[in-house]
């Protein structure tokens, strides 16, 4: 009786706070950052200073257009970023998915590692990249360890939560009908785990990406990380935002990208 | 139980120190790049015991955390607020927010650099952007997490919106505020390093960059130490504060109004 009661008391509370026209937030919202562009494109035009330091609108339009045409962009910079970063991300969420699905399912295997993973995992990422740099000079193999040693902990301690998640009384009935370990793993757990899964992928493609650009900008002979620091020497604010838009638009495109995945296959 | 817990998890940390020590030692690998956790302990002994460690790296790097960080909770907490409680705030920040939100901040570091060379407010613009995330989206999941019931029962008995907004908005959100208040912590730390690591004079990250170059690995290593122990130690430390001001329901609503005085004071306490 109660639940019933509930259930009719409820939704009219939830279509109360809903946004009353969609429309709203496309004008306020897009109209703020009109306005900031406006009033940055204008105050560039006043006042040369700010057009030093601060590029504007226009430039940063101009300059994408050029990088766009520009062959060295795309074959060069474009690609050198996307193979770090592929790279690295790959081998984060392989490794983090495997030793993930390992620490969750096998508690002896997890107690072994887990005060290991743990002290590895408290030290900030950007503290080893110096390291990495004196261990494998600034090529390849340099930006894929930074960008794989960033992403890699969120992949593996969301699947490893999400495997220890798994319905035990599911697990328990899929047991004694006969299923056999291997069956059980990809029946129930890894179901159960897939949407924890996907969320810890997500924040990796997030640190993946931070971490092949910082990884560029710290050392490196291309690479959009390579274009900003390269600019940022010169004072070329205008191409330090626009390879930084470059790469924001990507990485909002795969994380749209992965969304879609997760989506389809948590379904 | 415990003890075989104990003994595999300590007995693979101590057989990673063990390899580590014997591959540095043997010659195998040169410990110039690998060092050795020896010679790690050493360099950390020489760290902690050297004055000028203290008072010209650490206290320059834990200047410009906290000042970020605070920055950040205080802007953070009523702008989450706001853009939680009403919806056109909401729809006026929102865009603005998810596109620097979406925006690998790690870029814009050189442009900082540009603007405001490299000393404390460099820090603290590059800590901001790195801390303020966390506690704006977490206050704003707060806000709109409150029961849409309550609040509606608490409006047909006549509460003022401020009442509303005290009694069960509030309350509510603690939790979350209080949850995105310490990833701040952890996000602002890696900010303060990323500031310091790419343009410093002084700080924990610029002594990082300054072993590195010079093939100092054992000191490197204590360094990475220092951080990750006060990475942990403000971690377990905000832990600690949460669990004291939420107890261990996460629902306070039934505490509602010294929880709701709790947010506020652990907001202006940070300033």
């Amino acid at each position: 009786m109660t639940a019933t009661l509930t259930r009719t008391i409820r939704p009219p509370a939830t279509i109360r706070r809903r946004r009353r026209f969609r429309g709203r937030k496309l004008v306020l919202g897009g109209g703020l950052l009109v306005l900031l562009l406006v009033v940055w494109e204008l105050a560039a035009r006043a006042n040369p200073h700010v057009q030093l330091l601060a590029s504007s609108p226009s430039e940063v339009a101009a300059t994408l257009v050029a990088f766009s045409g520009d062959g060295t962009f795309w074959s060069v910079h474009v690609l050198a970023t996307a193979e770090g970063f592929a790279a690295g991300f790959v081998v984060a969420v392989v490794g983090g998915l495997g030793l993930g699905v390992l620490m969750g399912w096998r508690r002896g295997v997890r107690e072994t590692l887990e005060p290991f993973v743990f002290v590895v995992n408290a030290v900030p990422g950007i503290a080893l990249i110096p390291l990495f740099m004196v261990w494998f000079g600034y090529g390849f193999t340099y930006q894929v360890v930074v960008v794989a040693s960033w992403s890699f902990f969120p992949v593996l301690l969301n699947t490893m939560a999400g495997v220890r998640a798994a319905d035990p009384a599911l697990l328990r009935m899929a047991r004694s009908f006969g299923a056999s370990t291997k069956r059980l793993l990809w029946t129930v757990a890894l179901p159960d785990a897939a949407p924890l899964v996907f969320a810890g992928v997500q924040q990796a493609l997030t640190h993946a990406v931070t971490g092949i650009v910082g990884a560029q900008m710290w050392a490196s002979a291309s690479g959009l990380g390579w274009v900003i620091a390269n600019a940022a020497m010169n004072i070329q604010v205008e191409q330090i935002i626009a390879a930084t838009v470059v790469v924001a638009v990507s990485g909002a495109l795969l994380n749209e990208l992965l969304g879609a995945v997760a989506r389809r296959w948590t379904r | 139980m415990d003890t075989v817990r104990l003994l595999r998890g300590g007995g693979f940390l101590l057989v990673v120190l063990a390899l580590w020590e014997l591959l540095a030692r043997s010659g195998w690998v040169d410990p110039v790049f690998t060092g050795s956790p020896s010679g790690v302990v050493t360099a950390l002994g020489e760290l902690v015991s050297d004055p000028e460690f203290w008072s010209v790296h650490a206290s320059a790097t834990a200047v410009g955390f906290l000042a970020g960080w605070s920055l950040a909770v205080v802007v953070g907490l009523p702008l989450g607020l706001f853009m939680g409680w009403y919806g056109p705030v909401r729809d006026l920040f929102e865009p603005l927010v998810m596109t620097f939100y979406s925006t690998p901040r790690i870029a814009l570091v050189p442009l900082f650099v540009v603007w405001f060379g490299f000393g404390l407010p460099y820090k603290l613009v590059v800590v901001f952007l790195a801390a303020i995330f966390p506690v704006l989206l977490n206050m704003m999941a707060g806000v709109r997490s409150a029961d849409a019931a309550l609040v509606a029962m608490s409006r047909s008995f006549g509460a003022s919106p401020v009442t509303v907004l005290r009694t069960v908005v509030l309350p509510a959100s603690l939790p979350h505020a209080l949850t995105g208040v310490r990833q701040a912590v952890a996000h602002g730390l890696t900010g303060v390093v990323v500031g310091e690591v790419f343009s410093a004079g002084t700080g924990l990250g610029y002594e990082l960059n300054q072993a590195a170059q010079l093939f100092r690995t054992d000191r490197l290593f204590a360094i990475v130490v220092v951080l990750a122990v006060a990475a942990v130690a403000a971690n377990e430390g905000m832990l600690l504060v949460e669990r004291r001001l939420t107890g261990p329901r996460a629902s306070t609503a039934s505490r509602s109004p010294r929880s709701g005085s709790a947010a506020r004071s652990s907001a202006s306490r940070s300033a």
